[in-house]
Protein backbone atom coordinates (compact mmCIF):
# COMPACT_ATOMS: atom_id res chain seq x y z
CA UNK A 1 0.00 0.00 0.00
CA UNK A 2 2.74 2.69 0.80
CA UNK A 3 4.48 1.09 -2.04
CA UNK A 4 1.55 2.02 -4.28
CA UNK A 5 0.77 5.75 -2.40
CA UNK A 6 4.29 6.80 -2.89
CA UNK A 7 4.97 5.62 -6.51
CA UNK A 8 1.29 7.19 -7.86
CA UNK A 9 2.27 10.35 -5.81
CA UNK A 10 6.17 10.38 -7.45
CA UNK A 11 5.27 9.29 -11.14
CA UNK A 12 2.05 11.35 -10.97
CA UNK A 13 4.45 14.72 -9.92
CA UNK A 14 6.94 13.52 -12.68
CA UNK A 15 4.04 13.53 -15.09
CA UNK A 16 2.82 16.82 -14.49
CA UNK A 17 6.03 18.81 -14.99
CA UNK A 18 7.29 16.52 -17.87
CA UNK A 19 3.72 15.66 -20.14
CA UNK A 20 2.36 19.66 -20.40
CA UNK A 21 5.79 20.38 -22.47
CA UNK A 22 5.44 16.89 -24.53
CA UNK A 23 1.86 17.99 -25.53
CA UNK A 24 0.43 15.70 -23.32
CA UNK A 25 -1.85 18.30 -21.98
CA UNK A 26 -5.51 19.44 -21.30
CA UNK A 27 -7.20 23.08 -20.27
CA UNK A 28 -8.26 23.38 -17.09
CA UNK A 29 -11.76 25.08 -18.39
CA UNK A 30 -13.71 25.83 -14.81
CA UNK A 31 -10.63 28.26 -13.74
CA UNK A 32 -10.61 31.98 -15.12
CA UNK A 33 -7.47 31.99 -16.18
CA UNK A 34 -8.06 28.39 -18.08
CA UNK A 35 -4.27 27.50 -17.07
CA UNK A 36 -2.81 24.40 -19.38
CA UNK A 37 -2.03 20.83 -17.18
CA UNK A 38 -0.93 17.55 -17.83
CA UNK A 39 -3.21 14.52 -19.02
CA UNK A 40 -3.54 11.43 -18.79
CA UNK A 41 -2.23 11.04 -15.02
CA UNK A 42 -3.81 7.86 -14.64
CA UNK A 43 -0.73 6.86 -16.02
CA UNK A 44 0.03 7.06 -12.75
CA UNK A 45 -2.48 4.93 -10.88
CA UNK A 46 -1.73 2.06 -13.14
CA UNK A 47 2.25 2.10 -12.37
CA UNK A 48 1.49 2.26 -8.67
CA UNK A 49 -1.00 -0.59 -9.14
CA UNK A 50 1.02 -2.92 -10.74
CA UNK A 51 4.35 -2.31 -8.51
CA UNK A 52 2.19 -2.33 -5.68
CA UNK A 53 0.39 -6.14 -7.16
CA UNK A 54 3.67 -7.63 -8.30
CA UNK A 55 5.45 -7.10 -4.54
CA UNK A 56 2.26 -8.46 -2.84
CA UNK A 57 2.08 -11.78 -5.73
CA UNK A 58 5.77 -12.05 -4.57
CA UNK A 59 5.41 -11.80 -1.02
CA UNK A 60 2.49 -14.25 -1.00
CA UNK A 61 3.63 -16.35 -4.16
CA UNK A 62 4.18 -19.20 -1.78
CA UNK A 63 0.03 -19.25 -0.46
CA UNK A 64 -1.86 -20.86 -3.18
CA UNK A 65 -5.76 -20.34 -3.30
CA UNK A 66 -6.26 -16.69 -3.46
CA UNK A 67 -3.44 -15.38 -5.71
CA UNK A 68 -5.11 -16.65 -8.91
CA UNK A 69 -7.83 -14.34 -7.72
CA UNK A 70 -5.87 -11.82 -6.98
CA UNK A 71 -3.44 -11.86 -10.18
CA UNK A 72 -6.94 -12.33 -12.26
CA UNK A 73 -8.08 -9.06 -11.17
CA UNK A 74 -5.32 -7.09 -11.08
CA UNK A 75 -4.49 -8.17 -14.84
CA UNK A 76 -8.49 -7.22 -15.59
CA UNK A 77 -7.64 -3.67 -13.77
CA UNK A 78 -4.44 -2.78 -15.33
CA UNK A 79 -5.51 -4.09 -19.13
CA UNK A 80 -8.47 -1.52 -18.66
CA UNK A 81 -5.87 1.25 -17.62
CA UNK A 82 -4.40 0.11 -20.88
CA UNK A 83 -7.08 0.35 -22.90
CA UNK A 84 -7.84 4.14 -21.45
CA UNK A 85 -4.19 4.77 -22.14
CA UNK A 86 -4.91 3.88 -26.18
CA UNK A 87 -7.81 6.17 -25.41
CA UNK A 88 -5.76 8.94 -24.11
CA UNK A 89 -3.32 8.52 -26.64
CA UNK A 90 -5.51 7.79 -30.19
CA UNK A 91 -8.95 8.75 -29.25
CA UNK A 92 -10.32 5.37 -29.64
CA UNK A 93 -14.26 5.34 -31.22
CA UNK A 94 -17.02 4.61 -29.29
CA UNK A 95 -17.58 1.22 -31.15
CA UNK A 96 -14.50 0.05 -30.73
CA UNK A 97 -13.63 0.79 -26.68
CA UNK A 98 -15.92 -1.34 -25.30
CA UNK A 99 -14.45 -4.38 -26.91
CA UNK A 100 -11.22 -3.48 -25.86
CA UNK A 101 -12.95 -3.69 -22.59
CA UNK A 102 -14.37 -6.97 -22.76
CA UNK A 103 -10.97 -8.64 -24.11
CA UNK A 104 -9.31 -7.09 -20.70
CA UNK A 105 -12.03 -9.03 -18.49
CA UNK A 106 -11.10 -12.38 -19.95
CA UNK A 107 -8.40 -13.05 -17.11
CA UNK A 108 -11.62 -12.59 -14.44
CA UNK A 109 -13.82 -14.77 -16.86
CA UNK A 110 -11.21 -17.24 -16.57
CA UNK A 111 -11.15 -17.15 -13.11
CA UNK A 112 -14.33 -17.30 -12.24
CA UNK A 113 -15.50 -20.18 -14.28
CA UNK A 114 -16.59 -22.47 -12.39
CA UNK A 115 -18.66 -19.34 -10.26
CA UNK A 116 -22.81 -19.80 -10.97
CA UNK A 117 -24.56 -17.81 -8.80
CA UNK A 118 -25.21 -13.85 -7.57
CA UNK A 119 -25.91 -12.67 -4.23
CA UNK A 120 -28.93 -10.75 -3.69
CA UNK A 121 -29.22 -8.94 -0.25
CA UNK A 122 -32.73 -9.99 1.21
CA UNK A 123 -33.17 -12.69 -1.92
CA UNK A 124 -30.34 -14.69 -1.75
CA UNK A 125 -27.96 -16.89 -4.26
CA UNK A 126 -29.89 -16.65 -7.64
CA UNK A 127 -28.20 -19.30 -10.25
CA UNK A 128 -26.97 -17.68 -13.04
CA UNK A 129 -24.96 -20.54 -14.83
CA UNK A 130 -22.63 -19.61 -17.62
CA UNK A 131 -24.44 -16.39 -17.79
CA UNK A 132 -22.20 -15.63 -14.82
CA UNK A 133 -18.59 -15.64 -16.46
CA UNK A 134 -19.69 -15.06 -19.84
CA UNK A 135 -22.09 -12.54 -19.86
CA UNK A 136 -22.28 -10.87 -15.89
CA UNK A 137 -18.38 -10.54 -15.47
CA UNK A 138 -17.41 -8.67 -19.15
CA UNK A 139 -20.88 -6.27 -19.11
CA UNK A 140 -20.01 -5.11 -15.18
CA UNK A 141 -16.48 -4.35 -16.18
CA UNK A 142 -17.71 -2.97 -19.23
CA UNK A 143 -20.34 -0.93 -18.20
CA UNK A 144 -19.23 0.06 -15.13
CA UNK A 145 -15.10 1.50 -16.98
CA UNK A 146 -17.65 3.29 -18.97
CA UNK A 147 -20.03 4.87 -16.18
CA UNK A 148 -16.76 6.33 -14.26
CA UNK A 149 -15.69 8.30 -17.88
CA UNK A 150 -18.90 10.26 -17.85
CA UNK A 151 -19.02 11.74 -14.21
CA UNK A 152 -15.32 13.52 -14.52
CA UNK A 153 -14.13 16.61 -15.20
CA UNK A 154 -13.96 18.37 -12.18
CA UNK A 155 -10.70 18.82 -9.99
CA UNK A 156 -10.28 15.73 -7.84
CA UNK A 157 -13.84 14.34 -8.27
CA UNK A 158 -12.45 11.18 -10.36
CA UNK A 159 -9.58 10.19 -7.98
CA UNK A 160 -11.67 11.20 -4.72
CA UNK A 161 -14.68 9.20 -6.12
CA UNK A 162 -12.59 6.26 -6.99
CA UNK A 163 -10.67 6.21 -3.45
CA UNK A 164 -14.20 6.34 -1.51
CA UNK A 165 -15.52 3.54 -3.77
CA UNK A 166 -12.58 1.06 -4.04
CA UNK A 167 -11.76 1.83 0.09
CA UNK A 168 -14.98 0.90 0.69
CA UNK A 169 -15.03 -3.00 -1.79
CA UNK A 170 -11.63 -3.32 -0.35
CA UNK A 171 -13.08 -2.76 3.70
CA UNK A 172 -16.49 -5.09 2.54
CA UNK A 173 -14.29 -7.60 0.80
CA UNK A 174 -12.11 -7.82 4.31
CA UNK A 175 -14.84 -8.22 6.37
CA UNK A 176 -16.98 -10.62 4.03
CA UNK A 177 -13.64 -13.29 4.57
CA UNK A 178 -11.97 -12.58 0.92
CA UNK A 179 -8.54 -10.88 2.83
CA UNK A 180 -6.83 -11.08 -1.05
CA UNK A 181 -9.77 -8.77 -3.08
CA UNK A 182 -9.20 -6.95 0.56
CA UNK A 183 -5.19 -6.23 -0.52
CA UNK A 184 -6.02 -5.54 -3.94
CA UNK A 185 -8.42 -2.58 -3.11
CA UNK A 186 -6.01 -1.62 -0.53
CA UNK A 187 -3.22 -1.42 -3.47
CA UNK A 188 -5.57 0.23 -5.73
CA UNK A 189 -6.83 2.98 -2.98
CA UNK A 190 -3.63 4.02 -2.16
CA UNK A 191 -2.27 4.33 -5.74
CA UNK A 192 -5.31 6.88 -6.15
CA UNK A 193 -4.44 8.66 -3.03
CA UNK A 194 -1.25 9.63 -3.93
CA UNK A 195 -2.73 10.66 -7.30
CA UNK A 196 -5.64 12.26 -5.72
CA UNK A 197 -2.78 14.41 -4.01
CA UNK A 198 -2.01 16.39 -7.26
CA UNK A 199 -5.06 16.20 -8.90
CA UNK A 200 -7.16 17.77 -5.88
CA UNK A 201 -7.88 21.85 -6.16
CA UNK A 202 -6.14 23.22 -8.04
CA UNK A 203 -4.96 20.19 -9.86
CA UNK A 204 -1.29 19.88 -11.11
CA UNK A 205 -2.55 16.89 -13.32
CA UNK A 206 -5.98 15.37 -14.82
CA UNK A 207 -6.25 11.56 -14.35
CA UNK A 208 -7.67 11.35 -18.14
CA UNK A 209 -9.02 8.18 -19.76
CA UNK A 210 -7.10 5.98 -18.28
CA UNK A 211 -7.57 7.38 -14.25
CA UNK A 212 -11.13 7.04 -15.14
CA UNK A 213 -11.83 3.92 -17.14
CA UNK A 214 -9.74 2.04 -14.72
CA UNK A 215 -11.38 3.47 -11.70
CA UNK A 216 -14.71 2.01 -12.72
CA UNK A 217 -13.03 -1.37 -13.77
CA UNK A 218 -11.41 -1.71 -10.86
CA UNK A 219 -14.96 -1.35 -8.73
CA UNK A 220 -16.08 -3.89 -11.00
CA UNK A 221 -13.21 -6.26 -10.22
CA UNK A 222 -13.01 -6.08 -6.81
CA UNK A 223 -17.27 -6.48 -6.91
CA UNK A 224 -16.96 -9.91 -8.83
CA UNK A 225 -13.68 -10.97 -7.34
CA UNK A 226 -15.56 -10.78 -3.96
CA UNK A 227 -18.96 -11.59 -4.73
CA UNK A 228 -20.22 -8.61 -3.54
CA UNK A 229 -21.34 -7.30 -7.04
CA UNK A 230 -24.71 -5.95 -5.59
CA UNK A 231 -22.54 -3.26 -3.32
CA UNK A 232 -20.60 -2.60 -6.45
CA UNK A 233 -23.78 -1.66 -7.92
CA UNK A 234 -24.83 0.51 -5.30
CA UNK A 235 -20.95 2.34 -5.25
CA UNK A 236 -21.95 3.01 -9.59
CA UNK A 237 -25.42 4.88 -8.60
CA UNK A 238 -24.18 8.07 -8.74
CA UNK A 239 -22.36 7.55 -12.45
CA UNK A 240 -25.16 5.70 -13.38
CA UNK A 241 -27.81 8.56 -12.96
CA UNK A 242 -25.44 10.42 -14.75
CA UNK A 243 -25.31 8.09 -17.31
CA UNK A 244 -28.92 7.64 -17.20
CA UNK A 245 -29.70 11.70 -17.16
CA UNK A 246 -27.64 12.33 -20.40
CA UNK A 247 -29.16 8.76 -22.62
CA UNK A 248 -32.54 10.11 -22.30
CA UNK A 249 -31.73 13.25 -23.58
CA UNK A 250 -33.29 14.33 -26.74
CA UNK A 251 -30.07 14.11 -28.04
CA UNK A 252 -28.10 11.57 -26.04
CA UNK A 253 -24.41 12.08 -25.10
CA UNK A 254 -24.26 15.02 -28.08
CA UNK A 255 -24.92 17.52 -25.33
CA UNK A 256 -21.52 18.92 -25.42
CA UNK A 257 -21.22 19.72 -28.52
CA UNK A 258 -24.92 21.38 -28.60
CA UNK A 259 -24.85 23.28 -25.10
CA UNK A 260 -21.07 23.80 -24.44
CA UNK A 261 -19.26 23.14 -21.76
CA UNK A 262 -20.13 24.45 -18.18
CA UNK A 263 -18.99 28.44 -18.00
CA UNK A 264 -16.58 30.14 -14.77
CA UNK A 265 -18.34 33.44 -13.55
CA UNK A 266 -16.21 36.36 -12.62
CA UNK A 267 -17.07 35.51 -8.60
CA UNK A 268 -15.86 31.86 -9.27
CA UNK A 269 -19.37 30.41 -9.60
CA UNK A 270 -20.07 27.57 -12.12
CA UNK A 271 -23.22 28.27 -14.57
CA UNK A 272 -24.19 25.13 -15.59
CA UNK A 273 -24.71 23.98 -19.65
CA UNK A 274 -28.56 23.80 -20.42
CA UNK A 275 -28.70 19.64 -20.08
CA UNK A 276 -29.47 17.54 -17.35
CA UNK A 277 -26.53 16.12 -16.08
CA UNK A 278 -25.59 15.31 -12.07
CA UNK A 279 -22.62 17.84 -11.38
CA UNK A 280 -25.57 20.45 -13.09
CA UNK A 281 -27.79 19.52 -10.26
CA UNK A 282 -26.00 20.52 -7.87
CA UNK A 283 -25.21 23.94 -9.82
CA UNK A 284 -28.48 24.78 -10.13
CA UNK A 285 -29.52 24.71 -6.99
CA UNK A 286 -27.68 27.01 -5.59
CA UNK A 287 -24.36 29.01 -6.82
CA UNK A 288 -21.63 26.83 -6.23
CA UNK A 289 -17.81 27.43 -6.66
CA UNK A 290 -15.77 24.14 -8.37
CA UNK A 291 -14.02 22.94 -5.03
CA UNK A 292 -17.49 23.14 -2.68
CA UNK A 293 -19.10 21.44 -5.98
CA UNK A 294 -16.41 18.51 -5.88
CA UNK A 295 -16.76 18.19 -1.81
CA UNK A 296 -20.52 18.09 -2.46
CA UNK A 297 -20.21 15.08 -5.17
CA UNK A 298 -17.88 13.57 -3.30
CA UNK A 299 -20.14 13.58 -0.11
CA UNK A 300 -22.49 12.11 -2.37
CA UNK A 301 -20.35 9.11 -2.70
CA UNK A 302 -19.80 8.86 0.69
CA UNK A 303 -23.06 8.41 1.02
CA UNK A 304 -23.82 5.62 -1.37
CA UNK A 305 -20.75 4.42 0.14
CA UNK A 306 -22.68 4.01 3.54
CA UNK A 307 -25.76 2.45 1.71
CA UNK A 308 -22.85 -0.32 0.95
CA UNK A 309 -21.65 -1.08 3.65
CA UNK A 310 -25.05 -1.04 5.92
CA UNK A 311 -26.48 -3.34 3.24
CA UNK A 312 -23.53 -5.43 3.74
CA UNK A 313 -24.01 -5.46 7.52
CA UNK A 314 -27.59 -5.80 7.18
CA UNK A 315 -28.08 -8.51 4.83
CA UNK A 316 -24.72 -10.40 5.85
CA UNK B 1 -25.67 24.44 1.64
CA UNK B 2 -28.70 23.06 2.73
CA UNK B 3 -29.35 22.28 -0.86
CA UNK B 4 -26.76 20.90 -1.91
CA UNK B 5 -27.51 18.54 1.28
CA UNK B 6 -31.05 18.07 -0.55
CA UNK B 7 -29.61 17.17 -3.62
CA UNK B 8 -27.62 14.52 -1.71
CA UNK B 9 -30.78 13.08 0.13
CA UNK B 10 -32.74 13.22 -3.30
CA UNK B 11 -30.08 11.10 -5.16
CA UNK B 12 -31.39 7.90 -2.93
CA UNK B 13 -34.60 8.44 -4.45
CA UNK B 14 -33.75 6.06 -8.06
CA UNK B 15 -31.78 3.63 -6.48
CA UNK B 16 -34.63 3.26 -3.31
CA UNK B 17 -37.28 3.43 -5.99
CA UNK B 18 -35.95 0.60 -8.37
CA UNK B 19 -34.65 -1.68 -5.93
CA UNK B 20 -38.43 -1.57 -4.14
CA UNK B 21 -40.09 -2.25 -7.76
CA UNK B 22 -37.48 -4.95 -8.36
CA UNK B 23 -38.00 -6.77 -5.15
CA UNK B 24 -41.88 -6.40 -5.57
CA UNK B 25 -41.78 -7.98 -9.03
CA UNK B 26 -39.23 -10.79 -7.81
CA UNK B 27 -42.09 -11.85 -4.62
CA UNK B 28 -44.86 -11.40 -7.51
CA UNK B 29 -43.15 -14.05 -9.91
CA UNK B 30 -42.45 -16.47 -7.33
CA UNK B 31 -43.72 -19.33 -9.20
CA UNK B 32 -41.20 -19.10 -12.01
CA UNK B 33 -37.36 -20.27 -12.13
CA UNK B 34 -34.89 -18.06 -10.05
CA UNK B 35 -33.06 -17.17 -13.62
CA UNK B 36 -36.59 -16.11 -14.85
CA UNK B 37 -37.37 -14.26 -11.64
CA UNK B 38 -33.49 -12.82 -11.79
CA UNK B 39 -34.00 -11.69 -15.08
CA UNK B 40 -37.35 -9.96 -15.11
CA UNK B 41 -36.31 -8.06 -11.58
CA UNK B 42 -33.31 -6.68 -14.23
CA UNK B 43 -36.07 -5.52 -16.58
CA UNK B 44 -38.08 -4.19 -13.80
CA UNK B 45 -35.09 -2.38 -12.29
CA UNK B 46 -33.62 -0.29 -15.33
CA UNK B 47 -36.81 1.31 -16.24
CA UNK B 48 -37.80 1.88 -12.64
CA UNK B 49 -34.23 3.18 -11.95
CA UNK B 50 -34.85 5.47 -15.22
CA UNK B 51 -37.68 6.71 -14.00
CA UNK B 52 -36.91 7.71 -10.69
CA UNK B 53 -33.97 9.83 -12.12
CA UNK B 54 -36.10 11.57 -14.03
CA UNK B 55 -38.04 12.73 -11.05
CA UNK B 56 -34.91 13.40 -9.22
CA UNK B 57 -34.43 15.84 -12.38
CA UNK B 58 -37.94 16.98 -12.16
CA UNK B 59 -37.50 18.19 -8.20
CA UNK B 60 -34.16 19.51 -8.67
CA UNK B 61 -35.35 22.09 -11.70
CA UNK B 62 -38.38 22.97 -9.25
CA UNK B 63 -35.92 23.47 -6.63
CA UNK B 64 -33.70 25.72 -8.77
CA UNK B 65 -33.53 29.78 -7.67
CA UNK B 66 -34.35 30.13 -11.58
CA UNK B 67 -37.35 28.31 -11.35
CA UNK B 68 -38.43 29.31 -8.39
CA UNK B 69 -38.45 33.12 -9.16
Amino acid sequence: MAVALVTSYSVAKFESVKFPPLGINGVDIHKPDRPVRAEMGGLAVLIALAAGSMIYLGVYFALDGPAPLFAAAASTITLTGLVGVADDVVDLSQKLKPFLIVAASIPLMLCLLSRSSIVIPGIGSVQLGLLYPLVAVPLAVTTSANFSNLLAGFNGLEAGCAGISLGTMAFLSDITGHPAVAALGCIATFAYIGFFMLNWYPARIFPGDTGTLMAGGALAALGLASGLEFEAIVLSIPAAMDFTLKMMHRHPFKQRHMFGDTRVRADGTLEPAAYPAVVHAFMNVSPIKEKDLVVSLLAMQAVFAALAVGITLVFP
Amino acid sequence: MNRQAAVIGLSLLPFVLASGCAFLAWEAAAALEAAWRMILMVFVWIPAFAGGTQLFWKVVVLLSPKTQA
